[in-house]
């Protein structure tokens, strides 16, 4: 099974999710891993990993990928709804300096209320919930255009008044 | 009429750039701190890099430095921002130069506002956030849909 993990461009580590990533990649058999890292300050001993990554290496990662695991930023969410993808959310949490607050549950759980992504806290849980992940089905439906509608209205009537 | 797109590098600029198609057909550019996908984005389109405050008051005047000669070499006649920090001098000023400010606040927020949210919730002429329920946390906003 190949996983993509990405904790995103957040100046934070993550490093717990990373550790407990690694120890799966070196106990389970049958798991492809590629982390991307970010500003972690542990590097994988037993799974390839990159800092950061292109936004088309990053979308090459998500599209090879069978599960995304990744960490409750917009970025990594949008990639692997937009592909379809099964979506294990491991949100930062403030209470290990992973984040300034706790928003990132708020989302996670969000989310998963949706039926869109399963959320882990707990890193002994992880390694299940990845074998579980293809059973979500993250197919959402946009309001993206609505969002540009709304916008496309306002910038009109800022060029109707300037004419 | 040109349009300034204002974002921190990362998730902020990803949700920014999913409603592009809304700006198309109008000049613009983009204002931006320097990540991975920032800098991808400079290769296509025209990015200004500013400095991301952090936070730091250094840092922040800094920004507000950058933001005032970008208004004064561009002058946009609206900023369309996701935020965060690196985004809010530029936003700030450009009301301050009667300029027409939307602020759409990140889907990771909706049991709670931003920082930044909260700031420029009293300035913008034009303020939306991206779930129903998180209108409450602002005075005026308006749920418009999403970027995905």
């Amino acid at each position: 099974m190949k996983v993509f993990v990405a904790v995103g461009t957040h100046e934070k580590p993550f490093n717990r999710l990373i550790k407990a990533v690694d120890e799966i990649a070196e106990k389970q058999n049958g798991f492809e891993i590629f982390v991307q890292i970010g500003n972690s300050t542990y590097a994988p001993k037993h799974c390839k990993f990159k800092k950061f990554l292109s936004p088309e290496q990053y979308e090459n990662e998500i599209k090879k990928a069978d599960v995304v695991v990744s960490h409750s930023g917009a970025g990594s969410i949008i990639s692997a709804l937009a592909n379809k993808k099964p979506l294990i959310i491991v949100p930062r949490l403030k209470k290990y300096d992973e984040h300034t607050d706790d928003h990132q549950l708020d989302i996670a759980n969000a989310l998963e209320r949706m039926g869109k992504a399963i959320v882990v806290c707990d890193m002994g849980c992880l390694c299940e919930a990845i074998l579980e992940a293809k059973k979500v089905r993250p197919d959402m439906k946009s309001s993206k255009q609505k969002l540009i509608a709304r916008v496309k209205k306002f910038l009109a009537e800022c060029n109707g008044k300037k004419k | 009429m040109k349009v300034c797109l204002a974002a921190s590098g990362g998730g902020h600029l990803t949700e920014l750039l999913q409603i592009k198609a809304a700006w198309k057909g109008y000049e613009h550019f983009y204002v931006s701190d320097r990540r991975t996908n920032s800098i991808a984005l400079s290769k296509k389109q025209k990015v200004y890099f500013v400095v991301c405050p952090r936070r730091n008051p250094l840092k922040l005047m800094a920004n507000t430095f950058q933001a005032f000669y970008i208004l004064a070499k561009e002058r946009p006649d609206v900023v369309i921002s996701t935020g965060a920090d690196t985004a809010v001098p530029i936003c700030l000023l450009a009301k301050l130069f009667f300029r027409k400010v939307i602020f759409i606040e990140s889907f990771c927020r909706i049991t709670d506002a931003s920082l930044s949210g909260k700031i420029m919730s009293r300035f913008a002429d034009l303020m939306l956030v991206q779930w129903p329920e998180n209108k409450s946390f602002f005075a005026k906003a308006e749920y418009a849909g999403s970027v995905f």
